[in-house]
């Protein structure tokens, strides 16, 4: 299957392709890993090209290349997403990696076929709903998603904490109250954690929430199945504040991922936190977050995570904290008509 | 039911301010409710007595559910060199939202377009979800998104700040109307680069961005702003912040604000504290006129927002901007 477009071909692409793939990614205007500083332009291609590699190895991946005069000038790299789709009811996939070189005058519209020519496959897929993100700064992808009906769900801030910048040991420990404990979390504390969920995401704004065709209570159904695929093993390690012996509160780390261990990325990831309204404003987050990084240290040199645009008081925190916003993203939902 | 909005509906208008989903100027959350939508109203009227602005009202069950205010925009449409207007205000009630907007874009870009309207612009809040979605199925494109910053005197004296590092040779001063011209060669140099929606757009010719920030800067030594600042390095203009005092219209209402609209560092110094000290030099005049300042900043601009962070700041408000062209 190949699209002939005036002067360009769109055409399927897989892993055998790979080989051209590399040879084009240097023209590409999408910085991989921009959230990260002093990164050298081949150690950002090879992560790139893992990842995109990973992508297309999943059995439901649909990927296609925009090709001109036999050299690939933008591309498009698709999976479905089982776990949301599990939790919503409804088939929802993800394009995984959306790109076009740079300074190319038609770059929307290259990736408006690219577009085109996934939306044509994922007919046969019945899939329902596609998301996609895209660093604030690649106006061609914007573009080419608002035009082929993607709608702006929310905005994130990538944030970055450098241990080579600011060590542990020159941040000033939050202030604790003597009855705030933080410990790791034990199996039997689930279903007390899936409660303060409920509290604590109930009226929040995320991208789940921001999406009126979401069925009612997604939001909430999606953070509970986060922190539950926690405890089976997704996390590395998880912190809960108890105030009094009571539970109030948790965050969800990881380690850096195979694929950035593979890539000597030392990131280590903050995921997930929550607390409980009823504590709100006692130093709870940040004591939590302040032992996640002390943790975080012994696997890695740089830690991310991401935050909602709106959410002030959290930024507030990492800033006090020493992270620094490194990058901004904003996430795409497209219900396919039926 | 959509209907023309003008001045005589303004007593159906005040019952319903306080039931749009969004107000304007969240970030200033010291202010009482009362202030905003009174704010608010005043500022839809003075609009309405411009024959440039037209506001649409939906009703249902002789209520309003909806407005949008949209009105030509001079200044704009001088730089850019075509007709362009902005929706200054979109909101909903929350119920039936979605069709609620969709019938009054419908209204204004069919009257937008035969008016010769070229361009339309409109900034909402990212949790205006139901605007937001209904202006991109209208063909609105996301342009770039503002950070806007706010700054409490009453909780941070000026006198708590810590002043920032100062370059060696630095010296910050008022500006001459004789600096015009090295500002606006200044302006050409620091915006060459930048990223915010005039630029972001494919549509507006290249150059359009630095022309708009240059007629900023011209329009700010002919009254639009109240004072501006020139950081000089060994005597040569390096950089400047440009500072406005609250409006007729927000002094009414007890605002007790000043803002900083713009500021452009020569890409030579970029990282050298410059912005960080024009900053803190203006807030020490503001600060004789004001309890309250704010300031936008591109999303992405990370340098501006550590330089306003270090400084006491906040990250109070956001907003998306997005144009549609109705010309082909």
């Amino acid at each position: 299957m190949a699209f002939r477009l005036s002067g360009g071909m769109i055409a399927p692409l897989d892993s055998t392709a790979l080989g051209d793939l590399r040879e084009a990614l240097p023209q590409f205007a999408h910085l991989p890993l921009a959230h990260l500083h002093d990164l050298s332009s081949e150690r950002r291609r090879a992560y790139w090209l893992d990842e995109i590699t990973q992508s297309l190895a999943n059995e439901s991946s649909i990927a296609f290349v925009s090709i001109v005069s036999g050299t690939i000038n933008g591309f498009i790299v698709y999976n479905d997403a089982p776990w949301d789709t599990e939790i919503t009811g409804r088939r929802i996939g993800t394009v995984e990696h959306i790109a076009v070189a740079a300074g190319d005058n038609s770059g929307t519209e290259i990736l408006q076929q690219l577009l085109d020519a996934l939306t044509r496959s994922l007919a046969d897929r019945e899939t329902q709903c596609v998301v996609c993100k895209v660093h604030s700064n690649e106006l061609p992808a914007i573009h080419a998603l608002e035009q082929r009906g993607f709608l702006l769900m929310d905005t994130l801030l990538d944030f970055v904490f450098d241990f080579s910048r600011t060590p542990i040991e020159e941040i000033n420990p939050p202030r604790q109250d003597e009855q705030l404990k933080i410990r790791r979390a034990k199996p039997a504390d689930l279903s007390t954690l899936m409660a303060i969920n409920d509290k604590a995401f109930t009226g929040y704004f995320g991208r789940y929430h921001a999406d009126p065709q979401m069925p009612p209570g997604t939001a909430t159904k999606i953070y509970a199945q986060w922190v539950r695929s926690a405890f089976q093993g997704w996390a590395d390690w998880i912190l809960v504040a108890e105030v009094d012996g009571r539970i109030a509160g948790y965050g969800l780390w990881r380690k850096p991922l195979e694929i950035e261990a593979k890539n000597s990325l030392g990131v280590a990831h903050y995921d997930l936190a929550a607390v409980d309204p009823e504590f709100l404003g006692r130093g709870l987050w940040t004591a939590l977050m302040f032992d996640g990084m002390g943790i975080a240290r012994n696997y890695a040199q740089f830690i991310v995570g991401p935050v909602h645009v709106c959410n002030y008081p959290v930024q507030h925190t990492l800033q006090k904290l020493g992270w620094r916003v490194s990058g901004t993203r904003h996430s795409f939902h497209n219900w396919l008509k039926e | 039911m959509i209907a023309r909005f003008d001045l005589i509906a303004i007593d159906a208008l005040k019952e319903a301010l306080p039931r749009f989903t969004h107000k304007p100027l969240p970030h200033l959350s010291y202010l009482k409710r009362d202030q905003i939508e009174g704010y608010w109203l005043d500022d839809i009227a003075q609009e309405l007595t411009n024959e440039c602005s037209t506001a649409f009202a939906s009703y249902a069950e002789d209520r309003i559910n909806g407005l949008v205010l949209y009105g030509d925009s001079p200044w704009d449409t001088k730089v850019v060199g075509e007709p362009v207007a902005v929706i200054k205000y979109f909101v909903g009630t929350g119920a039936d939202d979605s069709r609620v907007l969709d019938e009054l874009l419908d209204e204004v870009l069919r009257r937008a377009a035969n008016r010769g309207i070229h361009l339309l612009t409109c900034k909402v809040q990212p949790l205006q979800f139901a605007a937001i979605h209904a202006l991109e199925r209208h063909g609105f494109l996301l342009m770039d998104t503002l950070l806007d910053f706010f700054f409490d005197f009453s909780r941070t004296p000026f006198e708590k700040i810590s002043p920032p590092q100062r370059l060696n040779g630095l010296h910050v001063r008022l500006a001459n109307p004789e600096d015009l011209p090295e500002l606006l060669a200044l302006t050409e140099t620091a915006f060459a680069k930048h990223f915010g929606r005039y630029n972001s757009d494919p549509r507006l010719p290249a150059g359009t961005g630095t022309k708009v920030y240059q007629e900023w800067v011209r329009s700010s030594f002919t009254g639009a702003a109240d004072w501006i600042l020139i950081a000089e390095v060994n005597d040569q203009i390096a950089g400047y912040s440009v500072w406005k005092k609250a409006s007729a219209l927000e002094v009414k209402h007890s605002f007790d604000i000043a803002r900083c609209t713009l500021a452009g560092i020569h890409p030579e110094f970029f990282g050298r504290g410059l912005y960080t000290t024009l900053t803190f030099e203006g807030m020490r005049i503001a600060h004789e006129f004001a309890n309250h300042l704010d300031g936008p900043a591109h999303v992405s601009h990370y340098p501006v927002r550590r330089a306003m962070l270090k400084l006491g700041w906040k990250v109070a408000g956001v907003r998306h901007s997005f144009h549609k062209w109705l010309s082909d």
